[in-house]
């Protein structure tokens, strides 16, 4: 076989590398049949993602343009030195499928299909499949050389659009491209795409006569050698040598001829990797997970798929498709984007947070002074800008940093603030990449546990009683599903009255503490969810001052 | 940490949305000072948590707009004047 067809979505990146990695050198490079090069460039730096396009682009008969060339040509053409150092990330999609597959709104650039007496979307006008590339390039251009490169939170292709108006990008775009190019076209995108065509799993006949394409859900979208083994055999005997990757994590076998698509239904690897799963199975994306990816909070996809195995127990039905979306991502959620309207239907907790800071401030800093912490900021500040870590920028984390330091009348101009996952809290501290943080607990105790720094404030010292986490929903699910929010709120209550008793913590803390949620020491848990707190440093602070007069102290 | 504290921690204050959308005017997170109440009255699901907790007969702490102090530096603030109470931080 020679496997060289294999298409993948900018989410399915690591996905290719295991495939390339796995067939050229376990297998195909022993056998000395073929070599495959794979070459890795620019991976998950502030660069352009992989060019996506719809996985069945040439086979789809109600396709209005093939794009398989374009996402190659545009993709070859923007490797190099030339775009490998953007302000943030950029993604594109290049898609002529009517479904809109890739999600053309979920990207920096999003083509999707049009049609004109002689587009893209809005901003630019009209372009002709000829003038992808360029098109692509100029916009590339744009952002490269003029997108912000202060702020992080500020530095994705939007915020310029943000920045110039419309207008002024629009003419921005074609000076830049060197053509002034027609207004839009009339989309060709259905309204409403039927989800069960939009993913493409299932067997539908190809454009190509006596041909399919057979599209599988691959659980979670994660797999084993051994069947990453048994997928190539399948395509070996049933398909033209070629696999392709979808956006929703899946496989795509293409080229089946009619006679070979009964034996293929009954392959056993179909049997865990169903073209007509349930509709719970066949909507659920997760992200990496921690197991990857270190911006993960938790093993999302064992979870994930816990959830939705016991859910399609229940709802076994493949005549539709059920969004499941599970993400442990510090940077997305399932809110989408920055600026979108989310309701707040109640608060879950009250305080529980605190501000750790370097053992080597505590002889100034103390426990809880406002005039130590600026006195031992203001020493630091002698020699470099301090810096301290919070967990998302607008944050409850980072107000309670803010406040903190406006009480304490610190410039926030001249102190760094940087955006850390809460788990990696502690591993930072430990090599010095900031002078402290603001986080949920655990992770102020564990950094007391394992003698990195010390508990300066907790927040019931700084706002007493204050609200904390909230359970929030987008205003579709709060106007449509309202007796099924009203359940979940009912849960949380029954949960948060249960939770509200000082004798479940230590049960609650050994359920958390496990790796698969908190993954955290469950005694360093308990300790702070009973309100029994070790602040640590407690050598180095003489004489102990004001509001915390002890190195432990009660405050739930 | 507390969860529920009689249902004092679950209900969710107009004022408390409030003083957050204040913190982001004072911090530079908002350029302009938003329109408090009507964002708040907008986001804040109040009617549908009073619902819920009259359903399980639980206790429903006044959604008041008095008034509170911070502790850590005794600053009053005042959820019916968020403007005048942004002037309280030197």
């Amino acid at each position: 076989m020679s496997l060289k067809n294999i298409y993948c979505g900018r989410i399915n990146y690591a996905i290719c590398i295991v495939i390339f990695i796995t067939i050229g050198h376990n297998r195909y490079r022993k056998a000395q049949k073929e070599s495959i090069h794979y070459v890795c460039t620019a991976h998950s730096m502030d660069n352009f993602r992989n060019v996506t396009g719809c996985p069945v682009t040439g086979l789809n008969p109600e396709e209005l343009i093939e794009t398989r060339q374009l996402t190659a040509a545009t993709a070859l053409s923007l490797l190099g030195h030339d775009f490998e150092n953007l302000p943030r990330k950029l993604s594109i999609s290049i898609n002529g499928c009517r479904h809109d597959c890739t999600e053309a709104q979920t990207n920096d650039i999003g083509l999707t299909p049009a049609l004109k007496s002689i587009g893209g979307r809005a901003v630019a006008g009209f372009v002709r499949p000829m003038q992808v590339t360029a098109f692509c390039r100029a916009i590339l251009t744009l952002f490269r050389d003029h997108g912000n490169r202060e702020k992080r939170t500020q530095a994705r292709l939007h915020w310029l659009l943000e920045e110039w108006g419309m207008e002024r990008f629009h003419a921005e775009v074609m000076r830049a491209f060197g053509e002034r190019l027609p207004t839009a076209g009339q989309s060709h995108l259905y309204a409403t795409p039927d989800p069960l065509v939009k993913d493409h799993i299932g067997v539908h006949p190809q454009k190509q006569v006596g041909l399919n394409y057979v599209g599988l859900v691959v659980p979670a979208g994660r797999f084993t050698a051994d069947q990453l083994f048994a997928l190539v055999d399948v395509a070996d005997k049933y398909s033209a040598h070629e696999l392709r990757l979808t956006n929703d994590q899946n496989i795509i076998i293409p080229n089946v001829p009619d006679a070979k698509v009964s034996a293929l239904l009954n392959e056993p690897l179909l049997q865990d990797w169903s073209p007509t799963p349930s509709g719970i199975m066949r909507g659920l994306v997760t992200c990496t997970g921690k197991d990857h990816c270190h911006f993960a909070l938790n093993d999302t996809k064992s979870i994930a798929l816990e959830i939705a195995q016991r859910l399609a127990q229940r709802f076994p039905d493949t005549d539709k498709v059920v969004r499941l979306n599970v993400s442990s991502c510090v940077y997305t959620g399932v809110g989408g984007t920055a600026g979108k309207e989310l309701k707040i239907a109640m608060v879950l907790n009250s305080n529980g947070q605190g501000i750790t800071l370097a053992k080597s401030m505590a002889p100034t800093a103390g426990y809880g002074s406002a005039a130590g912490a600026k006195a031992a900021i203001d020493a630091i500040s002698t020699e470099r800008v301090p810096s301290f870590a919070m967990t998302f920028p607008g944050g409850t984390h980072d107000l309670w940093l803010r406040y903190w330091l406006g009480a304490a009348q610190v410039d926030q101009t001249k102190v760094q603030s940087k955006t850390i996952p809460p788990p990696q809290m502690v591993a930072n501290m430990k090599v010095g990449n900031m002078d402290g943080y603001c986080v949920g607990e655990p992770w102020n105790g564990v950094a007391v546990k394992e003698d990195i720094g010390y508990t300066h404030i907790t927040t019931q010292d700084i706002w007493t009683d204050h609200p904390e986490k909230a359970l929030v929903v987008n205003p579709q699910f709060a106007a449509t599903r309202r007796d099924d929010l009203k359940k979940v709120m009912r849960a949380i209550l029954e949960a948060s009255i249960w939770l509200d008793k000082l004798e479940n913590r230590q049960e609650t803390a050994d359920v958390i503490g496990g790796a698969a949620y908190v993954n955290a020491p469950a005694d360093v848990i308990a300790a702070r969810l009973e309100g029994k707190y070790t602040l640590g440093a407690v050598c180095l602070i003489k004489p102990l001052p004001m509001t915390i007069c002890c190195s432990t102290r009660m405050a739930l | 940490m507390l969860f529920h504290k009689d249902g004092f921690v679950n209900a969710p204050p107009t004022a408390h949305g409030i003083w957050f959308m204040s913190q982001y005017v004072r911090f530079g997170y908002l350029k302009k000072a938003p329109d408090y109440q009507k964002i708040a009255g907008t986001l804040i699901m109040s009617d549908l948590y009073k619902e819920v907790a009259g359903e399980l007969k639980l206790a429903l702490p006044d959604d008041a707009m008095q008034p509170f102090t911070l502790k850590l530096d005794s600053v009053a603030f005042d959820p019916a004047d968020p403007a005048k109470s942004l002037t309280h931080y030197s």
